[in-house]
Order: C-alpha cells, then sequence, then structure tokens
C-alpha cells in the first residue's frame, strides 16, 4: 500500500499535534484546549505553571527521544538490511543500563544527574566494544548483529549479576531502568536535542547513500559509494542518537523497531522521505505512551516503556507475520 | 567580596526580624519563614508526625489507596487528596493543590528534588529504610518547621513515658522477629528496620542480631529455621505467598514460635509502611497482648 | 561441520577406552557435587555424617537430617532435572535446526514459557489459575516456539541461521516486556520483577520434582529413541530418506520433546538461561556427533553443571541464597558471545 508522501506527511503531522494538544490537555489535573493556548501565551493564566513546568517539557523529551529511537532504528534496519534489527538488539541500552546500575551499586552516593552522563557513557562503550568486535564483519550485516546481539546478552547477565548481588530495593537506578518520562523537566532538553539538531541532518546527508546500499554492495561499490564507510558512519550515528535517547529516559523499548516498518509500508523505500516520517512517527509512539501510562491509572503513573511494549509489541507481531522481503 | 558580606548581613538582619524556622535536612539547610498551613506529603511516615501534632494534610502520596493509612490516624486528620503512588508522585497534582510546604524522602524523592522545590519549599528527610531513631529526629524536625517545637518534645516525651511503660510490661527475654512476605519472596526486617527497631525499644531481643548492616533481609526457609525466633510476626501481602509455601514443609513445625504457637500473621501496612510514633505504639500494644 | 568426526564405532584402544573414561571422570564430578550440594554452605553445620544418618538411620525429628531431607534433597533433586532438561532440548535443538546457536533461551522459548507462567499467576485472567503450571508453560513454550519456527524462516528451504537468532532475540525481548508489564499491571510494588525473568531453585519442594517428572520423562524417552535418527539426520536429509527414515517426522517429534523438556524446566524453576546452549557444544567436543552418546552424556554434564552452580549461587553472598540463573547466564552469556564470534569467523 503506497500513499502519496505529501498525503501521508500531512496526515503525520496532523496527528503529532492531535496527540501533542492531547498530552498537554489531559492527565490528572484536565486543562481544556483553549486553556492550553491561554496557558502558552500568557504567564498569569493559572494552568501556566502546570503546562510550563510539567507537560510542555515532558512533550518535548517526548518526541524528541522518539525521533531519536525511530530514527537510529531506521539507520540500523537499513545498514544490516534486517526487519528485526533495533538499537535495543545491538546491545546499545543494555550496555547504557549497565553503566547506570555500575554507578549505583558502587557509588550509591552519586548525584542523579550523574545518570545521563553515565548512559551516554556506556552506550558509546558498548558500541566500540562491538565495533572492536565485529571490526572485520562490517561487510556482513547479519554476523555483525549476532555479535550485537551476544554482547547485548553478555551486559544483560552482568545487570542481573549486579542487581541480585547488590540489591537496590526502589531506587531511581531502577526506575530509570523501566524507562520513564516521568520527572523530567527542562534540564534534560540539553541532553538530547543538540544530539538530534547535528545528527538528523548528517543522517539525511546520508540518506541517498542508504538507498543506493539497498541495492546490494557490488551495485553500490559499483555507483562509487565505499560501502564499509557508509555503514560504520551510519551505525555510529545510529547508537550515538539511541544512546543519547536512553541516557535520558532509560529503555523505551519497540520505537526503534515498529516506527521504520509502519513508515516503510506507506513510503516504500526512499530514505530521505522515511527519515522525517519515521522521526515522527516515532515521535508520536513516546508521546502517546506518555500520555496513555498519565491518563490510565490516574492519580499513579506507568513507566512509559511499558505502554510503548503494549503499543508496539501487537503491532511488531503483526509486521512480522506479513513481512515478506528478508 | 563586598556582595559576600552584605548578603551576609542582610541573611543576619532577615534572620532576627522574622520568625524563621531553620533545620538540617538530608539536602543541607532548610528554613522556612511563615508557618506552613498546606502541606503534601510524600511518604506514609511523615503522615504519623503530622497527624500527632494534629495536622491535616492536603496530599499525600498513598499509592492511590487510602486504606494504607492506618485507621488510628486516618481519624486524627481531614481527608486529603491522593497524589499518586510514592515512587513516582504525580507531580502535577501535587502543584494544583497549591500547597506552601512539601515534605519528601530522601530515597525517593532526590531526583526530583529541584521540581519539588519549584512548586514549594520542599523539606527532604529519611523515611524509607529508616531506623526508629532515624524516624524520631525527622519527627523532632518537622516539629520545629512546623514552629510546634515545644509541643512536639512534649508528645516525643510522652511517647517515651508509654514505650518505657509497654516495655516494662512485656519484659521478654525471648528471640522476636517480623518479616514481610510477598508473591516474590520472604523477607525479615532486622534491628535496623523500623518494626526491629521498636522492638528493640522494648527491650526485646531479635532473632537476627547479627544483621548489622542491612534493614531487609531476604531470606529462604533455611535461614528462617536457623534464625529460630520464639515469637514470628509475619505482614502478608496478598493471598499465596511465600510463607504458605513454608507451611507445607516438615522444618516450619521446627521453627520455636511455630511449635509454641506463638505465629502470628500482622498487618503489614502497620508494621512496614506506617512508621511513626502512633503506629509504633499500636504495635507495642500488639505485642503485649500476645506474649505470654 | 563435516561427517568424517562421527565415531559410531572405536577402532584404537585408546578410542575404545576413551569414551568410558570420559563418562566416568564427569560421573565422579557428578558424584562429588551431589554430595557437597546436599551438605555444603548451610548456616547449619551439616556434615557427611548427618548425611549418612539421613540414609541408614532416618529420624524425622533431628533438625539436620530434616535440612538435608526437606530442603536439601529437592533442591538437588530439581537442579539436576532441569539441567538435564534443558540440556537435552539445546542438544535436540540444535540437531533438528543444524544451527549451532539452537537452544531454549537463545530461541525465546524459554522466555515465552516463562511469560506463560507470569501471566497466569499475576491472576489478570481468573480462568488460567485452574490450569496446571505445566500446561500453562507447554502453551508458551510451543507458542513462542512456533513463532521462531515461522519468523526465523525455518520452515523454507535455504535457512539463514542468523535469521533464526534475530527471531529469537525478538522474541525473547517481546517476552520480557509484556513478563514485566504483567507484573507491574498486577502489583503496585513489583519493580523487582528480577525473579520472574532469571530462574531460582531456591524455594523448591518434593511436589516440584513430582510436578517435573511427566513431562520430563517423556520428553527424555523420545529423546533417546530418536538419537539413531539424528545421526542420520547430520549426515544429510537426503541419505536420511533413501534410508527409509522420515525427516518430517523425527522433526515434529523432537520439537514435541523440546516443548515438553522446556515447559517441564520453567514451570518449576522459572528460565534459566544458557544450560541448553553451552552443554551440547561442551558433550560435542568431548565425545563427537553420535547422538546416542551425547543424549547421555548432555544428560549428565547438564546435571553436574546445574549443581556447580547452586553451589556458587549459595555461595557469593553467603548466607543470602541468589537465583541460580544468574550464575549460569553470567558463564552462558560470554560462551554465547565466544561460540558467535567463533561462529561468524568460520563462515566468511
Amino acid at each position: 500500500m503506497r500513499v502519496q508522501p505529501r498525503i501521508v506527511f500531512i496526515t503525520l503531522i496532523f496527528i503529532l499535534l492531535l496527540f501533542s494538544l492531547w498530552h498537554i490537555g489531559a492527565g490528572a489535573i484536565y486543562i481544556a484546549p483553549l486553556d492550553v493556548f491561554k496557558a502558552l501565551q500568557s504567564s498569569d493564566s493559572e494552568h501556566n505553571f502546570i503546562v510550563n513546568n510539567f507537560r510542555l517539557p515532558r512533550l518535548l523529551i517526548s518526541g524528541l527521544v522518539g525521533a531519536a529511537l525511530a530514527i537510529s532504528g531506521l539507520l540500523i534496519q537499513g545498514v544490516i538490511r534486517n526487519p528485526l534489527a533495533s538499537p535495543d538488539v545491538l546491545g546499545v541500552t543494555s550496555g547504557a543500563s549497565l553503566a547506570v546500575i555500575t554507578l549505583a551499586v558502587f557509588w550509591p552516593d552519586a548525584p542523579t544527574s550523574y545518570i545521563p552522563p553515565a548512559a551516554l557513557i556506556g552506550g558509546f562503550s558498548a558500541t566500540a566494544l562491538l565495533l572492536f568486535l565485529a571490526r572485520h564483519l562490517l561487510h556482513r550485516p547479519a554476523a555483525f548483529a549476532l555479535v550485537g546481539i551476544a554482547l547485548a546478552a553478555t551486559f544483560g547477565a552482568a545487570i542481573d549479576y549486579l542487581l541480585t548481588v547488590n540489591p537496590l530495593e526502589i531506587n531511581t537506578a531502577m526506575l530509570w531502568l523501566t524507562g520513564s518520562v516521568w520527572g523530567r523537566n527542562w534540564d534534560h532538553l540539553p541532553l538530547i536535542a543538540p544530539w538530534l539538531a547535528v545528527l538528523m541532518p548528517l543522517a539525511l546527508l546520508l540518506a541517498y547513500r542508504l538507498d543506493l546500499l539497498g541495492l546490494g554492495d557490488d551495485t553500490a561499490t559499483s555507483l562509487g559509494i565505499g560501502v564499509k564507510k557508509l555503514r560504520l558512519l551510519c551505525i555510529v550515528v545510529a547508537i550515538s542518537l539511541a544512546s543519547a535517547a536512553v541516557s535520558v529516559c532509560g529503555s523505551i523499548g519497540f520505537v526503534g523497531l515498529v516506527s521504520p516498518h509502519l513508515v516503510r509500508s506507506l513510503l516504500g523505500h526512499r530514505h530521505l522521505l522515511l527519515l522525517p516520517a519515521t522521526a515522527i512517527t516515532g515521535a508520536i509512539l513516546v508521546i502517546s505512551a506518555d500520555l496513555f501510562a498519565r491518563i490510565l491509572m490516574p492519580p499513579i503513573e506507568l513507566p512509559a516503556g511499558i505502554l510503548t511494549a503494549f503499543i508496539g509489541a501487537p503491532y511488531f507481531i503483526f509486521l512480522l507475520c506479513r513481512y515478506k522481503n528478508w | 567580596m563586598f556582595k559576600i558580606i552584605t548578603t551576609c548581613l542582610f541573611a543576619l538582619l532577615s534572620f532576627n526580624l522574622s520568625a524563621q524556622n531553620t533545620v538540617q535536612d538530608e539536602m543541607g539547610e532548610f528554613s522556612i519563614e511563615t508557618t506552613p498551613k498546606r502541606i503534601v506529603v510524600l511518604e506514609f511516615s511523615f503522615v504519623d508526625a503530622l497527624a500527632s501534632l494534629g495536622v491535616s494534610p492536603v496530599g499525600v502520596a498513598d499509592d492511590g489507596d487510602a486504606n494504607r493509612v492506618i485507621p488510628a490516624i486516618k481519624s486524627k486528620i481531614s481527608a486529603w487528596t491522593s497524589v499518586g503512588g510514592r515512587s513516582t508522585p504525580n507531580l502535577e497534582i501535587i502543584s494544583s493543590l497549591k500547597p506552601d510546604m512539601i515534605i519528601a524522602d530522601m530515597e525517593r524523592h532526590a531526583t526530583i528534588y529541584e521540581d519539588l522545590k519549584k512548586i514549594a519549599p520542599t523539606l527532604i528527610l529519611k523515611s524509607r529504610g529508616e531506623s526508629y531513631k532515624d524516624n524520631l529526629a525527622a519527627v523532632a524536625k518537622i516539629g520545629i518547621i512546623l514552629d510546634q517545637d515545644a509541643k512536639m518534645q512534649q508528645l516525643i516525651g510522652a511517647h517515651h513515658v508509654r514505650m518505657d511503660a509497654f516495655a516494662k510490661k512485656i519484659n521478654s527475654d525471648k528471640k522476636f522477629l517480623f518479616a514481610i512476605s510477598s508473591t516474590r519472596g520472604f523477607t525479615m526486617h532486622s534491628p535496623k528496620a523500623y518494626a526491629g527497631g521498636v522492638m528493640e525499644r522494648l527491650g526485646l531481643r531479635s532473632a537476627i542480631p547479627e544483621e548489622t548492616e542491612k534493614a531487609y533481609v531476604r531470606s529462604t526457609l533455611e535461614r528462617l529455621v536457623k534464625a529460630n525466633p520464639d515469637y514470628l510476626l509475619v505482614g502478608e501481602y496478598g493471598d499465596q505467598t511465600a510463607v504458605d509455601d513454608f507451611k507445607k514443609s516438615p522444618l516450619w513445625n521446627m521453627i520455636s514460635s511455630v511449635k509454641n504457637k506463638t505465629y502470628l500473621e500482622t498487618n503489614p501496612i502497620l508494621w512496614s509502611l506506617n512508621r511513626g510514633m502512633i503506629a509504633a505504639e499500636i504495635m507495642a500494644q500488639e505485642l503485649q497482648t500476645v506474649i505470654k | 561441520m563435516s561427517s568424517n568426526n562421527i565415531q559410531l564405532c572405536a577402532s584404537s584402544p585408546w578410542q575404545r577406552f576413551r569414551n568410558p573414561l570420559i563418562f566416568a571422570f564427569i560421573g565422579v564430578t557428578f558424584s562429588v557435587s551431589l554430595i557437597y550440594s546436599l551438605i555444603a554452605f548451610s548456616q547449619f553445620s551439616l556434615a557427611g555424617g548427618d548425611l549418612l544418618k539421613v540414609i541408614f538411620n532416618y529420624n524425622a525429628d533431628e533438625i539436620n537430617q530434616q535440612i538435608i531431607v526437606g530442603l536439601r534433597l529437592p533442591r538437588t533433586l530439581v537442579a539436576i532435572l532441569v539441567g538435564i532438561a534443558m540440556a537435552i532440548a539445546g542438544l535436540l535443538m540444535q540437531g533438528i535446526t543444524r544451527n549451532p546457536l539452537a537452544s531454549p533461551s537463545v530461541f525465546g522459548v524459554s522466555a515465552g514459557a516463562a511469560f506463560a507462567f507470569a501471566f497466569a499467576s499475576t491472576g489478570l485472567l481468573p480462568a488460567l489459575t485452574h490450569i496446571p503450571v505445566l500446561f500453562i508453560t507447554m502453551a508458551g513454550a510451543f507458542i513462542s516456539g512456533v513463532f521462531v519456527f515461522f519468523l526465523g524462516g525455518l520452515h523454507l528451504p535455504q535457512v539463514n541461521p542468523i535469521r533464526v537468532v534475530l527471531a529469537g532475540v525478538a522474541l525473547n525481548y517481546l517476552c520480557i516486556s509484556m513478563t514485566r508489564s504483567a507484573v507491574i499491571f498486577a502489583d503496585e510494588h513489583a519493580y523487582g520483577v528480577l525473579h520472574w525473568l532469571i530462574g531460582s531453585v531456591s524455594n523448591t519442594r518434593m511436589e516440584d520434582v513430582y510436578t517435573m517428572s511427566p513431562g520430563l520423562s517423556i520428553g527424555l524417552i523420545l529423546a533417546v529413541l530418536l538419537a539413531h535418527k539424528l545421526n542420520l539426520m547430520h549426515i544429510g536429509e537426503e541419505m536420511m530418506n533413501s534410508l527409509g527414515g522420515n525427516a518430517k517426522k523425527v522433526r515434529i517429534l523432537a520439537s514435541i520433546a523440546v516443548i515438553l523438556l522446556i515447559a517441564s524446566a520453567v514451570s518449576v524453576a522459572g528460565p534459566v538461561g544458557f544450560i541448553g546452549l553451552m552443554i551440547p557444544h561442551i558433550a560435542r567436543a568431548m565425545i563427537g556427533q553420535d547422538y546416542r552418546l551425547l543424549v547421555p552424556l548432555c544428560a549428565l554434564l547438564g546435571a553436574t553443571l546445574m549443581l556447580v552452580a547452586d553451589i556458587f549461587s549459595r555461595v557469593i553472598r553467603f548466607p543470602d541464597d541468589s537465583p541460580i540463573g544468574i550464575i549460569t547466564s553470567v558463564i552462558g552469556a560470554l560462551f554465547f558471545l565466544a561460540l558467535a564470534l567463533r561462529q561468524v569467523r568460520r563462515q566468511p
């Protein structure tokens, strides 16, 4: 089912705006749509505090995190050419989580503001290790993914070990691990926005070359593409985006896996179109997950990561069942 | 330099002018100028402290279930608004209540300290994993901040008198243990945990005195048999929990408290969630009635 | 893998004695770990004498003996049975898929069984609480097995081994998130849901042994009966069909055995990881490709590894107990990494 790109984009942006408005309006305190605009405009509106301090930063962070994860997934699937690949599969998420758990276990008094940089370092170290172990495998995407999976399993086992030997009970690190936008504010925005601002244009520059890569290594090489260099660059961009996202919100699953599929089924395989559309889809997914996390059982807040799993998992199974182009 | 001196002078002056109350909290110095009226608390132990003074909080992080506050405390205060779960309290509801002070727990709420401060002055104290003594220290601080220092000291004094009376009546040299049982396992509370501290205050021996580091100790049946408490009090979360599996084993009957029929099922909400002076006295009362 | 390292008949004297020696050596290791596991690392000072008393002069009122009989024996038995079940399940999976990475944990089958188990015990669907645990885990193992089969393309003539692994990992991931969600929805203080996902034998009782035994015995009998057929299959499917074997039938029967074995292990101990991946490789390195020897050796090795892991799980935080799954996962994940690196180097 291919649809006119224009229609797809208009629809996606419309849905994004709709969900954003809903996200700001709904919650434990209901704000009528008109009051939302009033609150955004004037500082003496009664809802100004809630909108400006809680809902707006959460909306922006959810959107940016979703976009980053989705682009990361698209790039990784484009390079590895496997619909099941995603940043989580390559061990980025578990590497970041391992770093956070290590911090919490060995330095329990560390300020909570150390968690995002620790996660970022963890994600990058995991990538460095992966690139080192699989340095000869850049021309064999599936084998590369396999090493990533094994690495992720190793990190996962290390996390389980640390958590069992040093039980942390319910604390910040555990909460962070489940993937949630709760308690995120304007201070967290600089942790994700610059990454996206730099890497998104870079990804767009790579888009045309990724299309050629889709034709096969030989064709791409004959058209003057440095296949190995392109793969390396894409993986580094993808993993940086994923690490940044994970460092802000913890592991929010399925966004990087599902969004590219959804968009590809509508738009085909041109990455220049796919990239922005995937970013918007990812943003919609995380924004809606955070929205439902707040409104399902008020005043209790659920972790958004659980909600993306609930939205993403069934759709993922559905997609895989009808996926033909392996 | 000049700026610093003027600020210091200014601070001194303002200190002298207003009736400012200052305490050391977990994040440093906390001071407040007017006596707070609308208070939001994010842990159950703070509800107990407020209730002793007859102050009703406007919002409580009660995990969405008002019955998690024991009736003895509930009857002392008026109805409150739930502000969500203790691990992830709902900031929007807290701000909509327009509080003039928030009391938060260091372990759970350090991450959102800055957000809370934007809503209202935030006193951050020890609550989760606190010992009996930690709790009394926190209670005294709440008294100072509410400008009822004298009354609070008097309440604490009266509490000690009552606890001494209980201790005298109970006067047992047996080994005691309180534990929580859920579907995920069996957890013993050491003297460092609140319930263990209350028992210690009453002069009772713990069945696990060697656990001086950890408040909560996950346990198998083998460890429980080794601890061999003469009095075992278990608070169960749920119908079918770890302790029901223990009961099926012949070893269960070898535990001293089971043999002597001094095994007792208690309310985990009282014994583990509602830490504070009111709860401690009810716990002491319960202990006094079971001890033969 | 080539067929020339199959040793269906031994020729030189060394080869004649090699296999019995290997079995004897592992048998001794097994027995030592068994005795050690029954008496070591207790807060009660248990000794060999207590064990002898249990055997020859049993007194149900003595606490040391009761600890051995009431706690240690079921725990040790469950560890052994789970080790056997997981190891044989892994062997069969590797045999029928001819994929060296095939195993309950890598293919997501034990995670599927664990999810079914966790979901049923949260009580979100009350009807499920009346069905025996074994059937629930079987359903979970079966459904996830079918998913991996089709998603991984095992029904296609040309199987890409890495695609199967990716399908398994995706499924694993899915099951873990769903298990987390199910538990968090059902229980408000559920951030520590680790033990649903790791696997443990800490609080096992004799009833657990009875729960396991029917599925385990049928699975084992099937494995023994299929051993010869799997040898033929290893040589090649055409060869097998020309010799009168039916490859499809063998696959179906072996899959049934795998599901029964995994389901019975998970229903008692949870998804204890990577035993099924490691053991068959170690066994093959010891005695080659003959499934008639591999089946008993895997059983013995799996049981021994679980016993040793169980002892370690009691040591690392003595006197606290740790779930056995973290020991097997840490060893197994490193093994998996090494295996994956070797696998990708071999296939250029």
